[in-house]
């Protein structure tokens, strides 16, 4: 009887991700065929239903691709972003993001995805600073018992405690840059503005559609939630239902209210 | 004799007919010859011999055709003779028929035969001649064996056909293999015959050359089948034939001619069953036998375009002579090519072996695709019912591959302007065929939420924690140690205090300003260091004065009372003693 249970718990518990591992690889190869024969509009719809199952680079990156052949570029960026975050060493993508932004009209900011301060060193920060902590620790200790003069011991303390102050500023700004991450979103094209030909999307004084814009963004381009003073993210929700965002760049010089259609969060899949 | 003369007028040459009998009366047991002839033309004619029964004519006469001049006219003659052979007595005539030469319809004229009873002498020449044949046919003959009674249409069985040939029989050779004789039939190449040699039977000895032969029924019925041969045998000059009498009459070795003789096998009914179209599937292509199939391809990963070969093998006994090739289900992410066949096996019969068909197979699509099945029928004439198999699945991984880009299409790029030059490429964007590794959120934890990274830190942490253990034990070890050396100097003290021995306590009192001030410096070996020693150690460490004076007059006194003899009974130990724990104490 025991042996029965057991057994069917780890059916019950390998058998359902069996299931969703072979839908999200059926549906990226169905994709890939789509593609293949030039049907984009259908592969894109199944590589979207297959990275609300799971992610992967290819995936976003294939997606992105077929975003920008249908010259959705706001899409293609934010597809490549997020395959750069699951493969952060792809020149291709960052070949392809670049290619993408300057389609789209969008400024290059190489200090955004490709410093040794991303999100995506933090972990190499983090090894550092607890390798180079550990071995001066031992080696002043090692030192220490050999009977070395303490007066020898300042040089070698003030270095290293050197060191690891750098170390820990490395650690805090790449996590500072990855909570960044959280808030970023990328402007997306909207259905209302498919038949803007500048595609320009407006940032606006107040939280609804009757008010003036501040600036105009390009889809693609990245932008900032806004937090409150208690940390809640402002937003606003008119009596349409309609919900907005407030968003601003990363230097402060466009601000403004958004709808919430208009944006994608980068670290967030629909 | 009948005849007839047909007119003719005008320009054409006048043509005549005869026809007659030769000779015009025979016994039964004989024959003779139909003669027509035909005199004003040498064409060939055309016309039927009416049926008449009691008579068996041949359809192929003996042609002779004569030219003579006489008296300066030129005479023309075509005499056909057609063998004739009485099958009952009495008087047959052959009615006038009609025949045409020229486009022209003339007519032959009727003729009479008439036939005898047979005599004494054409009976003993028959009987004769019947034995003559039954000993002939011992003398050389055919057999072959079918597995079955019965065959279905198009199914191949494997006939084995045996030569028997007598060995006192001086055969040379054999003039051709057996040939079958049957048009319901078709048979596979003879090969070379395998050769037996004694064979015993009908009490002589034979020597056999067997053939296998693969045959296939061709149409349905109830069919004969038979096989002759032809052998050449050396037989003596006389003009009769050799097998006058074939036991008793040998010709000659070596000085005789060579004569053909052909051999025959018995006739053999066989019945050719159609086959059955109850339960056919649709595969169906006319395989009929016993088979196995297996498949297999030569890639599993392939880039867009690539060709892959499949290979389906049909192993087993059966009609591979007449078995086309499986086909495809239609398949738009597959171009796939007509088979190419080989076969493997039974080359003479081709019933036993396999049947190889190699498909030529190029994707269209990228991604992971599974190659069509190939369904395979047949018909098993032993179960007598259809059976279908199919071929294994082949998943085939296609990647994209290189892009075509056309030589037509590039544009010429400025060398200086790199920028430009990265972003005109059309590769730029390539489809990846393969997911990757599949991740759950977009941004994984950092190590400072992982488990595995503060567990990790265990290891230098004990590391550092073991060598601070073994450092501190290492010095607090030194410490023990000097304390112990002490206790043990100032026990002997008192112990030579309690016994009143001014010269070891003395002795005892000097080691242990040894140890002290040896000590202080970390000296080696301080019970080595002499009173100079430990006065100038004393001054570098930078002790009291008063100390350092008072440890010379010590140091004076311990010498006197060492080596000058001085005194001993005035000498109160107890304050020396206390003396002693005071220096003692100061030299920490």
């Amino acid at each position: 009887m025991t042996h029965f249970f057991l057994t069917l718990v780890i059916i019950c518990s390998v058998f359902p991700k069996s299931l969703i591992s072979s839908s999200k690889d059926k549906l990226f190869y169905d994709a890939v065929r789509a593609e293949a024969t030039g049907d984009l509009l259908t592969a894109i719809d199944l590589y979207e239903e297959a990275s609300k199952i799971s992610k992967s680079p290819n995936l976003h990156g294939n997606l992105a691709n077929l975003y920008f052949k249908t010259e959705k570029y706001g899409k293609a960026v934010l597809n490549y972003r997020r395959a750069l975050l699951l493969e952060p060493s792809n020149r291709a993508f960052k070949e392809n993001l670049n290619f993408a932004l300057e389609t789209a009209g969008v400024n290059l900011r190489k200090t955004d995805f490709s410093t040794y301060l991303g999100s995506s060193s933090i972990d190499l920060w983090i090894i550092l600073l607890a390798t180079s902590f550990w071995i001066g620790a031992l080696a002043l200790a090692f030192l220490y018992f050999q009977g070395w003069n303490r007066k020898r011991f300042i040089f070698p303390i003030f270095i290293w405690c050197l060191l690891l102050c750098f170390l820990l500023w490395g650690v805090y700004t790449s996590t500072k840059n990855k909570r960044l991450l959280s808030k970023e979103v990328i402007v997306i094209e909207t259905n209302e503005n498919e038949n803007n030909a500048t595609q320009n999307i407006p940032l606006r004084r107040f939280a609804g559609s009757g008010s003036s814009a501040n600036t105009y963004v390009n889809p693609g381009e990245s932008l900032w939630l806004n937090l409150s003073n208690n940390s809640f993210l402002q937003s606003h929700k008119s009596l349409s239902g309609q919900k907005w965002f407030l968003v601003q760049s990363l230097g402060d010089d466009k601000k403004g209210w958004i709808k919430s259609d208009a944006v994608s969060f980068l670290t967030q899949a629909e | 004799m009948v005849s007839m003369h047909a007119l003719s007028f005008g320009q054409q040459p006048k043509v005549q007919f005869e026809s007659y009998f030769e000779p015009s009366a025979v016994t039964l047991s004989n024959s003779c010859a139909y003669k027509v002839i035909i005199q004003g033309s040498q064409n060939s004619p055309k016309g039927s011999i009416p049926n008449v029964p009691g008579l068996e004519i041949s359809n192929n006469p003996k042609t002779f055709r004569k030219v003579s001049l006489i008296n300066g006219v030129t005479a023309i003659k075509l005499e056909l003779s057609f063998s004739t052979r009485p099958t009952q007595t009495g008087t047959f005539t052959i009615p006038s028929w009609p025949i045409i030469i020229d486009g022209k319809t003339h007519t032959v004229p009727a003729a009479t035969l008439r036939v005898l009873a047979p005599t004494q002498q054409d009976i003993v020449n028959q009987q004769k001649q019947i034995q003559q044949q039954e000993d002939l046919k011992q003398a050389a003959f055919i057999q072959f064996s079918m597995p079955r009674d019965y065959i279905y249409e198009g199914e191949t069985v494997v006939s084995n056909v045996g030569l028997f040939l007598w060995d006192r029989m001086p055969f040379t050779r054999i003039e051709n293999a057996p040939v079958k004789k049957s048009e319901a039939f078709s048979a596979t190449e003879l090969g070379q015959p395998t050769e037996k040699r004694n064979v015993v039977k009908y009490g002589k000895n034979y020597t056999t050359y067997s053939w296998k032969i693969g045959l296939t029924s061709t149409t349905s019925g109830r069919h004969s089948l038979s096989y002759h041969s032809n052998v050449r045998i050396r037989t003596n000059n006389k003009r009769s034939t050799p097998f006058n009498s074939p036991f008793f009459n040998d010709p000659f070795f070596g000085f005789g001619r060579e004569e053909s003789l052909k051999v025959s096998s018995d006739s053999k009914a066989i019945e050719v069953r159609p086959l059955p179209t109850l339960g056919r599937p649709q595969q169906f292509r006319g395989a009929i036998g016993a088979f196995n199939v297996s498949s297999m391809v030569d890639r599993d990963h392939v880039s867009l375009g690539d060709p892959v070969r499949l290979t389906f093998s049909i192993s087993g006994k059966g009609n591979f002579t007449s078995m086309p090739a499986p086909s495809f289900e239609k398949n738009k992410d597959f171009k796939i090519g007509p088979p190419a066949f080989s076969f493997e096996g039974n080359m003479q019969t081709k019933f036993e072996g396999t049947q190889n068909f190699e498909y030529v197979i190029t994707p269209l699509s990228p991604g992971l695709l599974q190659i069509p099945l190939l369904h395979f029928s047949y018909f098993d004439p032993v179960l007598e019912n259809y059976q279908s198999i199919s071929s294994v699945e082949h998943p085939l991984r296609v990647d994209p591959g290189e892009k075509w880009v056309d030589p037509g299409d590039t544009t010429p790029v400025d060398e200086d302007d790199h920028s430009s030059q990265r972003y005109t490429t059309k590769d730029l964007f390539q489809t990846e065929s393969e997911p990757g590794v599949w991740k759950k959120t977009f941004i994984s934890r950092s190590l400072l939420q992982s488990f595995t990274f503060w567990v990790f830190q265990i290891i230098p942490l004990s590391t550092f924690g073991l060598l601070l253990f073994i450092g501190f034990k290492k010095r607090y070890r030194g410490v023990k140690s000097h304390k112990k050396q002490e206790d043990a100097l100032l026990r002997d003290l008192k112990k030579y205090l309690s016994f009143n021995d001014s010269k070891k306590f003395f002795r005892c009192y000097r080691s242990i300003i040894q140890f002290k001030v040896g000590l202080l410096q970390s000296h080696p070996n301080p019970y080595s260091l002499s009173s100079e020693e430990l006065i100038g150690l004393l001054e570098k460490v930078n002790k009291e004065k008063d100390l350092i004076s008072t440890v010379r007059l010590l140091l004076v006194k311990f010498d006197d009372y060492e080596f000058a003899g001085v005194d001993q009974k005035t000498l109160n130990l107890k304050d020396e003693f206390r003396q002693a724990l005071k220096i003692i104490k100061k030299l920490k």
